[in-house]
């Protein structure tokens, strides 16, 4: 990193918000390791926070179910601006193997934007620190305003395919 | 004239070093636990960053009260950390101004509806009874021991050797308020940020998070600077050595107290705490009054 991102690029300090909407948790399974050693996360300025208040990044596991629809409109309203919404898991991408179901009023981009996706199911690590990373740079545009609607997906392996 | 500008390029800098140290800090957290962790540049980064967010708070905000809490809990940590440097004004002073920070704290919390800051609030009002009363006994012990009120005075270089092993009990008791006072993990139970996700501070976010975070280095920095300055600094340091020793010594301390005692504990629960706190820090300073006031009876 250069001297001048060490010291004034606030696409540095990353704070992470994660919803549950109706996931089977292995994706929060997933997105644990993220903070231990072997990933460190936080070496990137990743940091979890536990109110949607302070977050910069929204990840969103599970397919949107007919409870949970309410509660996360809610909380994805409460995230201030510029924020970035990653949908994290098959479930959050497309209803997963929960797609159809009478229960369900997702997936999520039916109801808001979503500017990322991860792949798999459950996603690795890798791919969800991927797409951490590639939220710096879709956060830098948008305090540029020159982000444009065009979402990227990430795969399993942590490639980036979209671009 | 010169003082004048030594006291702004002092308002200016220090700030900037305590966000340093708050870096320093969680590097060390993560060298303990074995990660690369962030640079230490990483808490002003997120400064940088909170200012360059968009605010959005609820809309039954008491702004009133906001911003009299977010006034008190940045004056409150402010002043103390230029009077502590610049080793000027009075101890008394100090305490107050301190408390007033914890106050500040309490009034942020306040200004909003949400359960999760009022649970905040009403657990960092029950450490702060608990607390602050050793850090009272602290300072009063320290103030009967030196017979001297005013920082200049106070700091260690300028007390004569044979007081030194009475001095180690307000050293002790400063040793556990630290880590409260400051708000790490065995006793943040007002700030659990795992668990009422930063409690007082839940609903704010943008610039005044930025200023919030910002007090809560700085009485970081300036309770180590107050520690070092009363007990640890040896003597005859002045001039730029005083800076040196100083911060070295402040980062010595912010290891010991802070890093370590967060890394070899996990969270303990508010009646815990409270009881921790109203039994062995008051025993050793009730102790301590006692033994320091016979000890005046003999002429020491
Ligand atoms: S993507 Fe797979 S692991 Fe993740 S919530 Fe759906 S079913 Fe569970």
């Amino acid at each position: 990193m250069s001297l001048w991102s060490l010291l004034f690029d606030p696409e540095n300090s990353i704070w992470v918000y994660r919803i549950n909407a109706g996931s089977c948790n292995g994706c929060e399974i997933e997105i644990t390791p993220l903070f231990t050693p072997r990933y460190d996360a936080e070496r990137f300025g990743i940091k979890w926070v536990g109110t949607p208040r302070h977050a910069d990044v929204v990840l969103v596991t599970g397919p949107v179910t007919a409870v949970a629809k309410e509660s996360v409109m809610e909380v994805l309203s409460q995230v201030p601006d510029p924020h970035v919404v990653i949908a994290v898991g098959s479930c959050g991408v497309s209803g997963g193997v929960f797609r159809g179901s009478y229960a369900l009023e997702g997936p999520l981009d039916n109801l808001y934007p979503v500017d990322l996706y991860v792949l798999g199911c459950p996603p690795k690590p890798e791919g969800i620190l991927t797409a951490l990373l590639e939220a710096k740079k879709i956060l830098k545009a948008k305090r540029k305003g020159q982000y444009q609607e065009k979402p990227l997906v990430v795969d399993p392996a942590g490639m980036v395919m979209g671009r | 004239m010169n003082i004048y500008i030594t006291y702004i390029v002092l308002g200016l800098l220090l700030p900037l070093v305590a966000l340093l140290y708050d870096g320093i800090e969680r590097k060390m957290t993560a060298r303990i636990q074995g990660r690369v962790g962030p640079p230490i540049t990483q808490s002003w980064l997120d400064f940088v960053k909170l200012l360059t967010k968009k605010v959005k708070l609820p809309e039954d905000t008491n702004m009133l009260m906001l911003f009299s809490g977010l006034v008190l809990m940045f004056a409150g940590a402010f002043i103390p950390l230029i009077m502590v440097f610049m080793r000027k004004g009075d101890l008394i002073l100090l305490m107050y101004l301190m408390v007033g920070g914890t106050l500040g704290i309490l009034l942020t919390g306040l200004a909003f509806r949400s359960p999760y800051s009022r649970v905040g609030v009403s657990r960092e009002m029950q450490m702060a009874f608990a607390y602050e009363i050793s850090f009272i006994f602290a300072i009063v012990i320290t103030i009967m021991v030196t017979g001297c009120r005013t920082l200049e005075a106070c700091s260690a270089s300028s007390i004569p050797l044979i007081k030194w092993p009475l001095l180690l009990i307000p050293f002790i008791l400063f040793l556990f308020v630290a880590p409260a006072k400051v708000g790490v993990v065995p006793v943040d139970i007002g700030e659990a940020e795992s668990e009422i996700a930063e409690g007082p501070f839940v609903e704010i976010g943008g610039r005044y998070l930025a200023i919030a975070k910002l007090s809560k280095s700085m009485k970081m920095l300036a309770l180590m600077q107050l520690i070092t300055l009363l007990y640890l600094l040896p003597a005859g340091v002045t001039g730029v050595w005083y800076w040196i020793a100083s911060f070295v010594i402040d980062g010595v301390l912010v290891f010991f107290t802070i890093s370590v005692v967060r890394n070899a504990a996990s969270r303990i629960k508010i009646d815990q705490a409270v009881k921790f706190y109203a039994t062995v820090p008051l025993a050793i300073g009730i102790i301590g009054l006692v033994i320091v006031y016979l000890m005046r009876g003999w002429g020491m």
